[in-house]
């Protein structure tokens, strides 16, 4: 079967399915990790926002770059960074990103067309549009897509980048996923406006809004903005708005907010899953084999980090400079 | 040899290197058509075009940080901070993501970047136009820091730095655009980061400074001559890495060590410097290691404030005149 309009196949369709499961089952079994006291890093959750990082990231092509947020786990998976790396990063280990010395949060290798992140919000934005001055100097079509939160946009580098970004028209996508949370802070303690979007207006380029929970709308809306990029037409803002379901990390004890006033929780994997049954595109059975498949390679990834050794202590220094 | 100026040194470095490798390439507010704030770049968009020589918009952080993504995809940015005091504005970009990058890939992963800026007061141009700033830039590991003192240096200096392959902070005193120095006719030399220079050679005290304080140094060293004293001077040139072994030699020489830089002395890299010299050649002082800078305050804006600010040769020969007993 093909989707026409999408122009995805079932073969598509099972990729995003697979990686939709797989951001919710390694984000449970993180939390689970980390409240057992087994991991260094502190999840911070992307329950109920899986959609916008595996509709938005699954519309790059392999030459494409994607500098994920913190909380857009989904990236990691659809540009195939090793879910085993990646495991072992969260738990400090020597097989983890650059042997322990990055989190698993912001690691990237360009070479796999991720660039790696910054734990200041929003600090990554710059460096995201310079890879795409770098796609441009050398007039390729390649883009660069970077995620943040809603609260990044109120950071003086959402302002810089994106200004930037449009005056030369880079071939930036910029992914807003908007959970209406920055840490404690509700969306109307970060902004006057109602939507993300129409900041776009202010600097001349597209702002669109789509529904976060929907992989396939976030896709869409995605491809539109990527294709404009590649025309060499500019950037686009997309914002997607999502939930976020759990605290800002595994820290947080959610005491300022009234979550069942947020209610009800749409979930986008079971959203997602619905509609294939639905329209017939794959049978329980198929779903079900699908689920196993993720469980597998993340039982794999876990044992592999819980396997790895700690790095050696003698490497603290290295490679702070070329040597 | 041909004498030019620091400014054009500057200038025909980055014109040189850009000829010699088409991925390096400039960025920064108005050094297109404009030139530069100190036309530095002047004439360069003629040759080089609008694709190699960008204006950016008045964004410091993005013109740092854009620098840094297009040294990830593979291009040699020298990017240019109108005044070094704007680095402020650039900060986060210099020190968390510059500076942490090859780290953060465990060195895998190369940033070839110049982060270029003039500094130093003496123009009346007040408190945000005339900092000395390498003190902020000192206690961060993976960049490296640049203080050219003349035009040669400067030049030579410039093509390391753009041809290295970690951040380089390249400071450049606005008061030495216009200071002419010898510097080799169609030679590609290039100058060592890392490595400082014995300028003058003495046996009564060691003078250890960079960048414009130099100029004072050597006027210091020449005076003092006169009276039968002989200074040996270093210029440091880099201050990260800092060139222990130079430093350490001298001092063992002559037993004595004064640290002259324009910035202000609390937390300045005169601190580092001394301690280095105490942890090397404890056994050789025969005097307390002195230091001298600009007095704790901002940089003033009258000319007359800004002298009392200003380090100068009086009060470096009094830090001289103390160590010796004269």
């Amino acid at each position: 079967m093909i989707d026409k309009k999408l122009n995805l196949t079932t073969e598509d369709y099972g990729k995003l399915y697979y990686f939709l499961y797989l951001t919710r089952i390694a984000d449970e079994i993180s939390i689970k990790k980390y409240n057992q006291g087994l991991l260094a890093e502190n999840p911070h959750s992307c329950q109920g926002e899986e959609a916008v990082a595996v509709g938005s990231g699954y519309a790059l092509r392999q030459d494409d770059y994607i500098l994920p947020s913190l909380r857009a786990r989904g990236y990691f998976y659809v540009k195939g960074i090793s879910l085993k790396e990646m495991m072992a990063g969260m738990y400090g280990k020597e097989t983890g990103p650059a042997r322990g010395k990055n989190t698993s949060h912001h690691m990237g290798q360009m070479d796999q067309g991720v660039i790696v992140g910054s734990g200041v919000i929003g600090g990554a934005l710059p460096v995201a549009v310079g890879v795409a001055v770098g796609i441009q100097m050398d007039n390729k079509d390649s883009v660069v897509m970077v995620s943040f939160g809603e609260g990044t946009t109120s950071r003086g580098d959402f302002h810089e980048a994106i200004n930037l970004a449009a005056v030369w028209k880079l071939p930036v996508i910029f992914i807003c996923e908007n959970n209406r949370w920055a840490m404690g802070n509700p969306i109307h303690q970060e902004m006057a406006v109602d939507n993300v979007a129409i900041r776009a207006k202010a600097y001349g380029i597209p702002g669109v809004t789509v529904d976060g929970n929907d992989v396939l709308e976030v896709y869409k809306a995605t491809v539109e903005a990527i294709e404009r990029a590649r025309r060499g037409e500019g950037p686009t803002l997309v914002e997607c708005v999502t939930q976020r379901w759990l605290g800002h990390s595994c820290r947080d004890t959610e005491t300022y907010r009234d979550k069942e006033a947020e209610k009800p929780w749409i979930c986008p994997v079971k959203k997602f899953k619905d509609y294939l049954i639905n329209n017939n595109i794959f049978t329980e059975e198929k779903i079900t084999a699908i689920e196993e498949a993720a469980s597998k390679e993340l039982d794999e990834a876990i044992q592999f980090a819980e396997e790895s050794p700690y790095p050696s202590p003698e490497i603290v220094a290295t490679n702070v400079y070329a040597e | 040899m041909s004498i030019i100026s620091v400014r054009n040194a500057i200038k025909d470095a980055l014109a040189e290197e850009m000829r010699r490798d088409d991925k390096v390439f400039l960025q920064g507010e108005s050094i297109g058509k404009y030139g530069g704030c100190f036309k530095v770049t002047e004439g360069l968009i003629d040759e080089f075009g609008p694709r190699r020589v960008k204006d950016t918009p008045l964004s410091e952080s993005v013109i740092v940080g854009s620098g840094i993504g297009a040294a990830l995809y593979g291009y040699r940015p020298v990017v240019e901070i109108m005044f070094a005091d704007f680095m402020a504005l650039a900060m986060d970009q210099m020190v968390n993501n510059a500076a942490k990058m090859r780290y953060m890939h465990d060195g895998k992963q190369d940033l070839p970047i110049v982060i270029r800026a003039p500094q130093g007061a003496g123009m009346t141009m007040g408190p945000h136009h005339s900092q000395s700033v390498e003190a902020w830039l000192m206690n961060i590991p993976g960049l490296k820091i640049v203080l050219p003192s003349n035009a040669y240096d400067a030049k030579g200096l410039l093509k390391s730095a753009i041809r290295d392959n970690d951040p380089v902070i390249f400071l450049e005193n606005k008061l030495l655009y216009n200071e002419k120095g010898e510097v080799p006719d169609g030679e590609d030399y290039t100058v060592p980061i890392g490595k400082a220079k014995v300028v003058r050679e003495g046996k009564d005290l060691t003078i250890i400074s960079y960048s414009h304080m130099m100029k004072k140094v050597l006027k210091v060293a020449e005076t003092m001559q006169k009276q039968g004293i002989e200074i040996e001077v270093v210029d440091l040139r880099t201050l990260r890495p800092l060139d222990v072994e130079t430093i350490t030699e001298s001092v063992k020489k002559t037993g004595r060590a004064l640290i002259v830089h324009e910035a202000t002395v609390f937390g300045g890299a005169g601190a580092e410097i001394a301690t280095t010299i105490q942890k090397e050649a404890f056994d050789y002082l025969d005097a307390p290691i002195e230091r001298v800078g600009a007095v704790e305050s901002p940089v003033p804006f009258s000319p007359v404030l800004e002298d009392a600010y200003l380090p100068n040769e009086e009060k470096i020969i009094k830090a001289v005149n103390n160590m010796l007993n004269l």
